[in-house]
């Protein structure tokens, strides 16, 4: 636009002013007092020219700009220039903001009267949709900061584009200033398989997605599962890339293994006096047709027994899945220590009258999950029985140590090799000799789970064929 | 007269089966310790090792000093996997809980 201000051209300007439906035009004097408006400023930001008319333009800016003094500067701008042009922000009538492109000029109206036009052009639609692709490239490019899966993009010539942070923290010794020339050749020493070449390879090839290919990478510090997918997909330059999103899996398929091990383990263990319960059968039918009475009332015991014993394995391992799940919850009160420790002896002394449970010290009141904790003294002293070996003294010391009881269960029977020692407390662990005693090799377990949930310690010494001392403290203030 | 040797760390199991092999033709020893089985495998000379497949490290401990397999074995197993008679290499196995009837069969069948 010409920056002179011809009388010659004011019927241009006239005209303009006139016509134009897309350009908003104003007509004001040079110190910014409104004169008119077009029609399409009408359309535009609402005011008629009833609204505006001798009021001073800068009511239309947005008060910050208002504040910076930016209508005075632009009115200087254009007297001292000619001509004057921004893009700011415009406030309708209904309050409204709107970005626009604005261009002021100075122009002579023909009688020697100097006016200034401003000619506004609404480009709000574009400004919105340029901050919503700033922000949802900023939104995106925080998902993927943020999100634990790593992202990999790379060029044809298998170049990384973009790899998030979940990538460079996984391959440690790489960063992401140092330049990866090709990723095929980078990810093959760690590419066990040699899974994800292929598919890589093939992706760049024929194009063709791949999903949830699961693939085992030995990574600095470990071997670990991922699941993979690839597609192509095309830059903001409109290349062709590769997209590969990779999700671990090495926790999940350490779970489902150990899971599938649990589930052997405790089908075969539940099947022993399954299969007792057969042979105590068949010999059944033997002594019945011998016709030996005494004999088969002892068998019959001796189903019993094991039907006891299955039992019991059913409900160690649902207290197990119970107190292994996140429900589990100690139910915190304060109660009297001693009190519990004599019924936890009453329980089990009731069940084994032959054995002496000989009782130390005392320490008076404590908090914790009381039904919990006794279940850890009579699992401990049940246990001292159970691996007697013919001996008949079973001692329980309890005693306060500063803030922390300690209680001992200490007996004189198998003892524990001790290669076996740090695993007792171990799910499923049962000492080679012991195997043939009940129980599923839980109890120990689920004491460890129930006095870590109080912050405690559980501990054990032995001496194989002397036997064993079980420890438990736990603090007598617990902080929940 | 066929000899087993049975080897269980289950005491029940072990002595019922001592009981019900015995009655049904079959001369038999048991031990519950698998240090014992080498000594036990010299003095009695089995024709078949029966075993829980808990214990079947004995195996290749045997293998290992006769340098040979020399005795059959046939594993008793209560591994879900295992619903049917198989063989593993030289191991003959059954499935947990099996019937007597189905045991003898099997026995015979490795004895011959």
């Amino acid at each position: 636009m010409s920056k002179a201000s011809l009388p010659a051209a004011f019927p241009y300007f006239e005209s303009l002013f006139k016509n134009s439906v897309l350009n908003a035009v104003m007509v004001m004097d040079t110190g910014g007092t409104i004169q008119s408006v077009n029609r399409a400023f009408t359309n535009t930001f609402g005011y008629t020219i009833d609204d505006l008319k001798n009021r001073n333009f800068s009511l239309l800016f947005i008060p910050k700009d208002r504040e910076a003094g930016r209508p005075a500067k632009e009115i200087a701008e254009v007297m001292r220039e000619g001509q004057a042009d921004d893009k700011n922000y415009l406030v309708k009538k209904d309050g409204s903001p709107v970005w626009v492109s604005g261009e002021t000029i100075k122009v002579d109206d023909g009688n020697g009267n100097l006016v200034l036009l401003k000619l506004i052009q609404d480009i709000h639609i574009q400004k919105e949709a340029e901050l919503t692709i700033l922000r949802s490239n900023d939104f995106n490019e925080s998902i993927l900061t943020s999100i634990d899966d790593i992202v990999i993009v790379l060029n044809k010539n298998m170049n990384i584009i973009k790899a998030n942070p979940a990538f460079y923290s996984l391959f440690k010794n790489i960063s992401p200033q140092k330049a990866i020339s090709n990723f095929a050749n980078f990810i093959a020493p760690f590419d066990k398989s040699g899974l994800i070449l292929e598919h890589i390879n093939n992706l760049s090839n024929t194009g063709k997605s791949f999903n949830n290919l699961e693939i085992e990478i030995n990574a600095p510090g470990g071997e670990r599962v991922f699941d993979i997918s690839g597609r192509t997909m095309k830059t903001e330059q409109n290349q062709e890339a590769l997209l590969f999103i990779v999700h671990e899996i090495t926790v999940q398929k350490q779970l489902v293994r150990e899971r599938e091990d649990i589930i052997g383990f405790v089908a075969h263990e539940l099947r022993n006096p399954l299969s007792n319960l057969l042979l105590c059968n068949e010999m059944l039918k033997q002594v019945l047709q011998n016709n030996e009475p005494g004999q088969a009332e002892k068998l019959m015991q001796r189903s019993q027994n094991n039907i006891f014993r299955l039992n019991k394995m059913i409900g160690e391992l649902y207290e197990a899945t119970r107190i292994s799940s996140g429900n589990f919850r100690l139910e915190i009160t304060e109660f009297d220590f001693d009190e519990m420790i004599s019924e936890a002896i009453d329980t089990v002394q009731v069940l084994q009258p032959a054995f002496n449970i000989i009782s130390h010290g005392k320490v008076g009141t404590a908090n914790g999950d009381r039904y919990r904790l006794m279940q850890v003294v009579t699992n401990y002293l049940s246990n001292g029985i159970k691996y007697s070996n013919g001996h008949k003294d079973v001692r329980i010391t309890v005693q306060k140590n500063n803030n922390t009881i300690i209680v001992s269960v200490e007996d004189e029977g198998l003892g524990i090799p001790a290669n076996q020692l740090p695993y007792i407390f171990d799910r499923f662990f049962r000492a080679e000799k012991t195997k043939n005693l009940e129980g599923i090799g839980l109890g120990l377990f689920l004491c460890r789970r129930i006095i870590d949930a109080h912050g405690g310690k559980l501990w054990a010494t032995s001496h194989e064929g002397r036997g064993s001392k079980f420890f438990f403290s736990i603090p007598v203030c617990l902080i929940q | 007269m066929k000899k087993i040797l049975i080897v269980n760390n289950d005491p029940d199991t072990m002595q019922l089966l001592e009981n019900l092999l015995g009655n049904a033709g079959f001369k038999t020893s048991a031990l519950a310790d698998i240090n014992k089985v080498p000594e036990q495998i010299e003095q009695f000379k089995p024709n078949l090792l029966l075993l829980d497949v808990d214990q079947r490290e004995i195996i290749n401990r045997l293998a290992k000093a006769a340098g040979k397999r020399s005795i059959p074995v046939l594993l008793m197993t209560g591994h879900p996997g295992t619903f049917i008679d198989k063989q593993e290499g030289e191991d003959h196995i059954i499935p947990k809980p099996f019937t007597l009837q189905h045991l003898i069969e099997k026995i015979t069948a490795i004895t011959g």
